[in-house]
């Protein structure tokens, strides 16, 4: 699976549980960004939790020089014995200590130095395995967590620290820049990656990694479960869940200290970002966008129809498609000729897709509302008036541009980048104005007069059509867009070797 | 989502650890039954004969059981070893299914390979007549299916079915071997037994089919466990041979008795060492209730406390608990062991009196008495080894246990008559102190052996686990 690539890839893509095995945004993004720049060779590193690898989810594209994995719950056997193991652990658990409380790339660099020269004759029997690292546990979760289920530290330790050896042992493909798609344990192979070898890092976060741990961490039933019986030993301080939280910051920090650039896909994740340590001078916004060219030829439709809106998106519960046909219901007291289409595959969860077309027919709008399955989007769009978004989360929907370049307003919910999307950023020069209405969640009321306000006012929602289109043109025009990628990409590959960096830092 | 950071941490399902170690325990205690069976069989005969010492046929007749009893049990010992793991597991994982057919796999594999030995043996070694070698090879085959089929006794909960079985086929062996040995010599004791034991065989096998009513399927399923387990029919193999090394090496004294049929046996030593074998009778009984009482439940507390998030303080104060327990056990044993050695010494020559046994072999009964007191003690310390799952701890000290039988019995061999005993005795001491020390080494890390070394959960590809299987000690992300 793997092929070793002649010389330097220009980029060495760091892709951890996404491309080229799991389908998904991120994953798609990457597909894209590689077929965008042919004339770039791509190297990429796939860091997955083991080798139970499945099969490939995409075709890899011509300029994909070659493919490395790294398994981060398998750091690979090696040698039985290693001599001065004791003196080494030692010597890192000061830094691995700090990584699980509020650590950064100096952290990084000090366990990179122990390790690295070692590489090849460490693994899991003599890092992991070990008399000595069972010591190291011990000492790490008697100093930290004590009062905390052991066998969850025991866990955790060696999903963390195993992990994170995994990526500070691996082979490194040469290339001339480093770009890791997230941060946590890719983040820590860029982090490497640069302070060994001088060449540039980027990181592009499409959801912010720590942020989006925090959730499933907070989810997590497993963790921080105390004995049930016995004389209740209350816990002291720090729980596994904030160790858990705490070492991803330190792991993401490291990363973004590491990196040259810190892009996201909009302003609101740059809060989270400096949150988590990222400093303002490197970060910078490059949003995904969509073929203009093509969108903004489609013309309405001037034939005449009832009013028309949009749900555009899978029939998933996180899309929250039953606000949306509520909304569609008070919607009808005030446009009595409404029609309203759900656009998007209703496979996923069936069960959902059932019960909100049982919710249609409960509501008495089966003469309004029409499910049309997965469609071509250019089809619809120049016969659709308003584009509805109920999601109660997302990054940066697509649709919202797709539906603008074709001229069509959209009421969204405030949540990822819709606001800035369809408002405009607060720096935008020149202010295009809104491209439609955002609303607050779960609220189908607010979305129905938002909705009401475009369709009863023609001038306002032409206002809206013109806004979004021209933001879309200056913004989000995926050529203009790839452009910047080119342009960074040129500048950090052009960059000369810094020598030393590892010294430097440690 | 990119991002696999938390997913590292996947569940993987949890459940009591009692079940399984429970069977498995049971099965290290009744590992010593054939053992002690084979004794009471072959002292009974021994008694039987001493009283009829003039029929050559009396005589014949016993030499033909103990080859059978000694080899039947050592060339079994492994596939019994592993069948009873891969039962224990079965049970443990409710999957009871394959029982039956595992029941006949492990006859087909037991008889294929021991059948042709067996054969070859009566038809090339001893002088035999031609049904006298048939029926010989027979009664080796009933013997070794005894040895197969015991494993299943600790799951089939129906003790009744199994004592009567048992005590109905010794009373018809008995029987038939005095009611045919008069007119049929040789032959008819070892037909009569043979039926006897035959008896029981059947009675289990059907006890155990009447039990798990499931098709025979996948017969040999159990030679997966070979592989991850190899040490468990090295094992059995090792220990079986360790407590017959010294009677076979005894074979070749030169005050053995050579059988006019041709074959060896001394029937002095082995006569004196099986009496003093059942001196540990009350050790073993001490076992079985240690095992199911006072160390059983802290074993559980202690994995308990651990699948039930304790800390590592707590998980400390338990391993301190089993090593407390099993240091008093230890005590108890020795002083229950020490006083049953102490008065079989003292009393020797009024109970070989009643075995009638000769008086001047009461030195090798009492260093036999000695051995098998440091015997109890290495099969205390087996016991432990095999609770946590310690298996290359367990070729250890088997081999141990063989090789200083074969050198010192070979010693006492070169040193002559006063000696005889003195090999069993010095290995039996010293497998014991070996075992003892492993069992000490390992209990002072025991945490770090179970989270890591005995855990099958932690380590990468390179430590797959059998398709089914499940290690007691399996301390899996809950």
């Amino acid at each position: 699976m793997s092929t070793a690539a002649a010389s330097p890839a220009d980029v060495c893509l760091l892709l951890e549980g996404s491309y080229p095995y799991v389908v998904g945004g991120v994953s798609n993004w990457a597909d894209e960004l590689m077929r965008s720049h042919p004339h770039l060779t791509y190297h990429l590193v796939a860091l997955l939790p083991d080798r139970n690898v499945s099969r490939l989810r995409y075709d890899l594209p011509p300029n994909a020089v070659g493919l490395d994995h790294v398994f981060l719950q398998d750091v690979g056997k090696g040698p039985a014995r290693f001599a001065g193991l004791e003196a080494l652990l030692t010597r890192i658990e000061p830094a691995l200590g700090r990584l699980q409380a509020a650590g950064g790339l100096a952290d990084l660099a000090a366990v990179i130095d122990a390790l690295a020269p070692h590489r090849g004759r460490l693994g899991r029997r003599t890092l992991l395995d070990s008399p000595e690292a069972w010591q190291l546990i011990v000492r790490m979760y008697e100093s930290t967590v004590r009062g905390t289920s052991f066998l969850d530290y025991f866990w955790t330790w060696r999903a963390q620290i195993g992990g994170l050896f995994a990526a500070l042992l691996c082979d490194l493909p040469p290339a001339k820049v480093y770009h890791t798609t997230s941060t946590g344990y890719a983040g820590l192979l860029a982090a490497r990656a640069a302070l060994e070898t001088g060449r540039p890092a980027i990181v592009t976060e499409h959801g912010i990694y720590t942020d989006e741990r925090r959730i499933e961490i907070a989810m997590a039933q497993w963790l921080g479960r105390q004995q049930r019986y016995g004389f209740g030993v209350e816990s002291e301080g720090r729980s596994l869940k904030d160790l858990w939280v705490d070492t991803f910051v330190s792991y993401s920090h490291a990363c973004y200290d590491a990196c040259d650039a810190i892009v996201t896909l909009y302003q609101g994740n740059q809060e989270l970002q400096r949150r988590d340590g990222a400093d303002p001078a490197k970060m910078r916004v490059i949003p995904n966008g969509v073929d203009y060219a093509g969108l903004s030829r489609i013309a309405r439709d001037p034939t005449p129809r009832r009013p028309t809106v949009a749900f555009i998106g899978r029939v998933v519960p996180i899309k929250d498609v039953k606000t949306f046909i509520y909304s569609i219901a008070h919607l009808r007291t005030m446009v009595p000729d409404i029609r309203a289409l759900v656009l998007g595959p209703e496979d996923e969860d069936p069960e959902y897709a059932a019960e909100c077309r049982k919710l249609v027919a409960q509501a008495d709008l089966a003469k309004v509302v029409s499910f049309a399955g997965q469609v071509r989007l250019e089809d619809y769009l120049d016969r659709i008036d308003v584009v509805v978004l109920t999601s109660i989360s997302e990054a940066q929907p697509l649709v919202i541009l797709e539906a603008g370049a074709a001229g069509v307003p959209t009421v969204a919910t405030d949540v990822g980048a819709c606001r800035e999307m369809i408002q405009g950023a607060a720096d935008e020069v020149p202010a295009f104005g809104p491209g439609g209405a955002i609303t607050a969640l779960a609220d189908p009321v607010a979305t129905a007069m938002a909705v009401a306000d475009l369709l009863l006012r023609p001038s306002h929602r032409e206002a809206c059509a013109k806004a979004i289109k021209a933001r879309v043109a200056a913004t989000y025009n995926r050529d203009t867009l790839n452009e910047v990628y080119r342009a960074l990409y040129d500048e950090l590959r052009q960059r000369p070797d810094r020598a030393a960096r590892l010294a430097e830092v440690a | 989502m990119a991002g696999v950071g938390f997913e590292l941490r996947r569940l993987t399902r949890s459940d009591d650890l009692a079940g399984l170690v429970r069977a498995y325990g049971h099965a290290s205690v009744v590992s010593g039954g054939p053992w002690l069976m084979t004794v009471l069989a072959i002292a009974a005969v021994t008694w039987f004969v001493v009283g009829f010492d003039t029929m050559r046929e009396l005589e014949l007749f016993r030499t033909i059981l103990i080859y059978n009893f000694a080899f039947s049990l050592t060339l079994t010992s492994p596939v019994a070893l592993v069948t009873t793991r891969f039962l224990s597991d079965q049970i443990y994982l409710k999957n009871v299914e394959r029982a039956p057919g595992m029941l006949l796999g492990s006859l087909i594999v037991n008889f294929t390979l021991q059948a042709p030995l067996a054969a070859a043996f009566y038809a090339f070694v001893p002088d035999l007549p031609g049904p006298l070698a048939v029926l010989s090879v027979i009664n080796y085959l009933v013997i070794a299916a005894l040895w197969q089929v015991t494993v299943f006794l600790t799951a089939l909960k129906d003790y009744r079915t199994v004592t009567l079985a048992f005590a109905g086929g010794i009373a018809v062996a008995v029987a038939a071997s005095v009611v045919f040995g008069f007119p049929y010599g040789t032959f008819g004791l070892l037909g009569g037994f043979t039926a006897g034991f035959a008896l029981i065989v059947f009675v289990i096998i059907a006890r155990i089919l009447a039990e798990y009513r499931h098709p025979l399927k996948r017969p040999m399923a159990f030679l997966a466990y070979c592989r991850p387990y190899w040490e468990l029919p090295i094992a059995g193999l090792l220990y079986a041979a360790a407590i017959w090394a010294d009677k076979w090496i005894m074979w070749f004294a030169p005050d053995r008795v050579l059988t006019p049929e041709g074959l060896a046996i001394h029937p002095f030593y082995d006569s004196a060492m099986f009496f003093a074998y059942l001196t540990i009778v009350p050790s073993l009984a001490l076992f079985m209730i240690m095992t199911e009482t006072s160390f059983f439940e802290r074993y559980v507390a202690f994995y308990r406390t651990i699948q039930r998030h304790g800390t590592y303080a707590q998980i400390l104060g338990h391993q301190k608990e089993i090593v407390d327990t099993l240091a008093g056990s230890l005590r108890n044993l020795i002083v229950l062991q020490g006083t049953v050695s102490f008065a079989a010494i003292v009393l020797a020559p009024q109970l070989l009196g009643a075995f009638g046994i000769a008086y001047h072999h009461i030195g090798m009964f009492r260093i036999g008495v000695l051995g098998a007191l440091f015997h109890a003690l290495f099969l205390f310390a087996m016991i432990i080894l095999t609770y946590f799952d310690l298996r290359r701890d367990m070729v250890a000290a088997t081999a141990t246990f063989l090789g200083a039988n074969a050198l010192f019995t070979l010693g006492a061999l070169e040193l002559g008559f006063p000696y005889y005993g003195y090999g069993y005795f010095l290995a039996a001491l010293i497998a014991a102190c070996v075992a003892l020390g492993i069992v000490s080494v390992r209990l002072a890390k025991l945490p770090y052996l179970t989270f890591v070394v005995c855990n099958p959960s932690v380590g990468g590809a390179d430590r797959k686990r059998p398709e089914h299987g499940l290690a007691p000690l399996d301390i899996v992300r809950s």
